[in-house]
């Protein structure tokens, strides 16, 4: 599944979409605002109905909508069906007010405080590979925001969300709470660092080590 | 205490002084005083927006303590929404809908003036936690739990929040259902529904959907209170969830209760300052109603991010608003179309509402789409979608009959050389405001933050509509000034200061106690004014021609069907 790529499919047929109509909008009330003043001494029109317009516009309005709805719920099915079985899975939890990943089946868990940009835990993913997120929180709705991956999902205390997500190439992006979770919301991030496969697995390997040699 | 039937109003002998209005049971001093109330939030809760504007200017700075952001950001969303837009949308009906349909009163009208009272103490409380300890509610406008529990919420202002919302609310619902009644039961002779003015149509829409959606308000704060006395429900995720549906199938509907009167009031203005009558009126009202009936089908389009709603089902549903949105635009425009188009401030007012209230819907289509919602939910983005709505749109439809209602009311018209100067204003300040938004949001902003760090590449667009603000507030400073002036030397406006067509306008301004010292015309058209000038106009015409009436007839039916396309 891959988010940026539907976002832009659906953007790339909305926006132009909106501004053509905003366009011919603009463009209708220009034309009247010149065109019908007053000062031009012409009568108003007395006619108030229009029995063949009016119900072709409904029927073009029914098709806009129709078309829309089809085509934003085809991309959403699309999202749906790329759920797999990845081998990776993270478990992601939200807490006043930072982030810990937890990958699953390892004893690795990565966190932070979230206090200044250092203290920011960060998410590694091998790139090319689907990665399952796990998503719950500790204490209060928080909502997981990737605006690289053009995607977020809120975490719920006794409930778990799980979706996809996969790295198309390396890359070190910011993340960030965006659901309002009390007074340090504005400051809980996190980063998300995809890497290739291989570097990945020895940095997975070192940290097993030093879980084991803490224990 | 002997009984009087509804239909026979005693004479009410109006009270002096202050008690002639805190005791009243005039229709139009209980509006007015639910719309002046209205507009002193509005300015209050304008000002604490602009105060974070200012905190938002530059990256890093503090201003206003997180804590203090917090209590600011939820007071402005909840009480613009809860006390200022949804009361100026109530209130306008209850000044107006009497007057329009011909009535000398309001149904229940005491009933009405508790209501009054339970939505300013009700303010007042919600308000009132800024004297707390812990200062006012901070959890946001939809106070999701468990954050919104005594928990992590553990002061009295959201309390106090709770409490008074449900107050408001249950006030703004009774005041629904005063005017629906007033509408079903109180029109004058001839006044059959399809002849009711566009911005009666627009009440009737309105508080069929507050009826229908208010009372998930009060179910909503009746859960908030529960996870106050009891925070442990909020270890189900079922309680969680729930709230969050109970919230928005009241939340929805309760955009577009603050959006129907004021397309009421464009209608009436289009209509009024082009010369002619409302075009297409029964698409326009079946278009109201089906947008009453749809709004309440949408609510889970805020709620695709949480994993626990059926997208594509809230998804087409939301999307097929855009059948009765269009409808109404349809009306709007083919009015001013082929209008004698005289630019007064109302009118100035309704034409701008066109190109920004569809900047706010179609971004509303955008976030409706699941795929992009994924990315936009909670950002910017949103914050600019719905000021472009609720500001653009909903404030300027307000604006527009401020303008044109205001004469009715005071006796006295609005200055023209400041409302202008509103007006623009306004327009320069709104698109400057909203439009970087859209960016921040994109760029990755989400909602309710205090700060932003300088490394976010925020500072731009967020410069610039903090900028854009100041704007705004300069506007508000005018209309302010505005409305002293005009009331103490505003020329004075007559009965019918337009060449209006609806009844409210065959009245004094102000009107009387009971709204009409002479009989009313036997009402044949949703324009009754207009009909009686045009009857005039074709007497006068017989007459000076000596023409059979019939001819004439005949004549003005033919010439009707003619220009049909």
């Amino acid at each position: 599944m891959n988010f940026r790529h539907d976002f832009n499919e659906v953007f790339g047929v909305e926006a132009p979409i909106a501004i053509a109509v905003m366009v011919i909008i603009c463009a209708i009330v220009a034309f009247t605002v010149i065109r019908y003043r007053a000062g031009r001494g012409h009568e108003p029109s007395k006619v108030a109905k229009h029995p063949v317009a009016e119900p072709l516009y409904v029927v073009a309005l029914v098709i806009i909508a129709l078309g829309l709805s089809i085509f934003v719920a085809h991309v959403n099915g699309q999202e749906r069906r790329g759920l797999g079985k990845p081998q990776l899975s993270v478990r992601v939890v939200g807490f006043q007010w930072c982030w810990s990943f937890h990958y699953e089946h390892t004893p690795v868990t990565v966190t932070g405080t979230c206090l200044t940009k250092s203290q920011d835990p960060t998410l590694m993913l091998p790139v090319g590979e689907d990665v399952r997120i796990d998503l719950t929180s500790n204490d209060v709705v928080h909502e997981f925001w990737v605006p690289y991956f053009r995607f977020k999902m809120e975490a719920f205390p006794h409930h778990v969300n799980s979706f996809d997500v996969r790295a198309t190439h390396p890359g070190d992006w910011v993340g960030r709470c965006a659901v309002y979770c009390g007074i340090f919301h504005y400051r809980m991030d996190f980063r998300v660092k995809a890497v290739s496969a291989s570097a990945f697995d020895s940095w997975l390997r070192s940290q097993r080590a030093s879980v084991h040699s803490a224990a | 205490m002997t009984t009087v039937p509804a239909s026979v109003p005693t004479v009410p002998v109006p009270r002096r002084g202050v008690a002639g209005w805190l005791l009243t049971t005039d229709h139009k001093r209980i509006a007015l005083l639910i719309l002046g109330t209205a507009l002193v939030f509005f300015f209050v809760f304008g000002a604490m927006a602009l105060t974070m504007r200012s905190q938002l200017a530059l990256p890093g700075m503090s201003i206003l303590s997180p804590h203090l952001y917090s209590e600011f950001f939820t007071m402005h969303g909840s009480g613009m929404i809860f006390l200022a837009i949804t009361p100026f949308a109530l209130g306008l009906g209850v000044y107006l809908v009497p007057l329009q349909i011909g009535s000398p009163t309001i149904a229940a009208p005491r009933l009405l003036l508790f209501c009054y009272y339970l939505y300013l103490f009700g303010a007042l409380g919600m308000v009132g936690g800024f004297l707390t300890s812990h200062g006012a509610a901070d959890d946001g406008w939809f106070a999701y739990v468990p954050l919104s529990g005594s928990e992590y919420s553990p002061g009295k202002g959201m309390d106090l929040w709770i409490a008074g919302t449900f107050l408001a609310g249950l006030g703004q619902l009774i005041i629904g259902g005063a005017i629906l009644w007033t509408v079903m039961r109180l029109r004058t002779k001839g006044m059959s529904l399809m002849r009711m003015p566009l911005f009666t149509w627009s009440m009737v829409g309105t508080t069929l959907m507050v009826i229908a959606s208010f009372p998930a308000l009060l179910a909503a704060m009746s859960m908030l209170t529960v996870a106050r006395f009891h925070p442990g429900v909020t270890a189900s995720n079922t309680f969680n969830i729930a709230y969050q549906d109970v919230f928005w199938f009241y939340g929805h509907p309760v955009v577009y209760v603050m959006f129907f009167p004021f397309v009421g009031a464009i209608l009436d203005v289009a209509a009024t300052f082009s010369g002619r009558r409302n075009s297409g009126y029964k698409w326009t009202v079946i278009a109201l109603l089906a947008f009453s009936t749809g709004s309440m089908a949408v609510w889970g389009h805020h709620m695709f991010t949480t994993g626990q709603i059926p997208n594509d089902y809230f998804s087409v549903v939301s999307i097929f608003l855009i059948v009765p949105a269009g409808l109404e635009y349809f009306s709007i425009i083919s009015t001013l179309v082929g209008g004698r188009l005289v630019y007064r401030t109302a009118l100035l007012f309704a034409i701008a509402f066109l190109p920004q209230f569809f900047i706010g819907g179609a971004t509303g289509v955008m976030l409706a789409s699941p795929t992009l919602d994924y990315m936009l939910h909670d950002t910017y983005f949103v914050v600019a979608h719905f000021h472009y709505t609720l500001f653009g749109g909903s404030v300027f439809g307000f604006f527009a009959g401020f303008y044109y209602w205001f004469p009715k009311a005071t006796g006295r018209l609005l200055d023209e050389r400041l409302g202008k100067t509103h007006f623009w204003l306004m327009v320069i300040g709104t698109n400057v405001t909203f439009i970087p938004m859209f960016l921040s949001g994109f760029f990755g902003m989400p909602r309710r933050v205090e700060t932003y760090p300088p490394t976010a590449g925020l500072t731009t667009t967020n410069l610039i509509s903090s900028i854009g603000a100041g704007i705004l507030g300069i506007s508000m400073v005018v209309l302010a000034i505005n409305i002293v002036k005009s009331l103490h030397h505003g020329e004075r406006a007559g009965a019918n200061p337009w060449g209006a067509f609806t009844l409210e306008w065959a009245t004094s301004s102000p009107p009387p106690p009971l709204n009409f010292s002479e009989p009313l015309p036997y009402v044949t058209s949703p324009a009754p004014l207009l009909d009686l000038r045009e009857r005039a106009e074709l007497d006068a015409v017989e007459a000076a021609e000596g023409h059979a009436h019939e001819t004439l007839l005949a004549h003005a039916a033919a010439s009707e069907e003619e220009p049909e396309r």
